[in-house]
């Protein structure tokens, strides 16, 4: 699950043969795209995240928060401006901007390759998208169409996204994809 | 890495969404078909036969 300002996806399910399973990863890659240089950002929180339709985090503290999150996984490549990331107790925050990259922060589950199902609750508290795409989201990539291996990065990944965002200032909304 | 395949978003039932309200977003898979929703609505993927959605 990640919040994200500006990102670019063209990756959609497809038919697959042979799937060899990496469910749970959080796929996303940043794509340059002019849309990305034009600033942009999205604060919001994550709270309440099941996985497998279990509990898997409520951000309250033990037994839950931390260990099962990793946030260190999630920095986007492209990261070089404004940002935070404020973690009150209950909910895992995520804010990030900036004026001319891509910036991802994202948190992927550290037994990512077993989750098959996720639900979070998600607010956006705070979303400016004018002249770029903001967005906050889950992201699966739940297998592979046989084309690569879970070892060799991302080729053949098949992605889905369930995401609030807002494309140049526009109401946001929410899609599939 | 390759991309493999683009189909337009699935707008669910309930598209706009209000900043500073909370949401409960699902995703899953599975084998087959995708879900995906937002609070009580769920909606369904299936790949394979797209316009039987």
């Amino acid at each position: 699950m990640d919040g994200a300002d500006t990102v670019v996806i063209r990756r959609v399910p497809s038919k697959s043969s042979k799937p060899p399973e990496r469910a749970g990863q959080d796929p996303q890659r940043p794509v340059d795209d002019d849309r990305a240089r034009r600033g942009g950002s999205v604060a919001g929180e994550f709270d309440n995240v099941y996985v497998n339709g279990a509990l898997y985090d409520d951000f309250n503290g033990a037994p839950f928060s931390g260990p099962r999150l990793d946030p260190s996984s999630g920095r986007g490549p492209a990261r070089t401006g404004a940002g935070e990331r404020r973690r009150p107790a209950g909910r895992q925050g995520s804010r990030r901007g900036n004026r001319r990259d891509q910036y991802v922060e994202r948190h992927r589950f550290v037994n990512q390759n077993a989750v098959t199902a996720l639900r979070a609750d998600v607010t956006v508290s705070e979303l400016q998208s004018t002249g770029s795409f903001a967005q906050a989201r889950l992201v699966g990539a739940f297998y592979n169409d046989g084309t690569g291996s879970p070892s060799t990065g991302m080729t053949g990944d098949v992605l889905a996204f369930n995401r609030l965002f807002s494309q140049n200032g526009s109401t946001p909304h929410v899609n599939f994809w | 890495m390759r991309v493999l395949d683009e189909h337009r978003p699935h707008r669910l039932h309930r598209p706009r969404s209000d900043p500073g309200q909370t949401y409960s977003l699902l995703l899953a898979w599975d084998g087959s078909v995708f879900t995906y929703g937002m609070d009580d609505y769920t909606a369904t993927f299936d790949r394979r036969r797209p316009s039987l959605r």
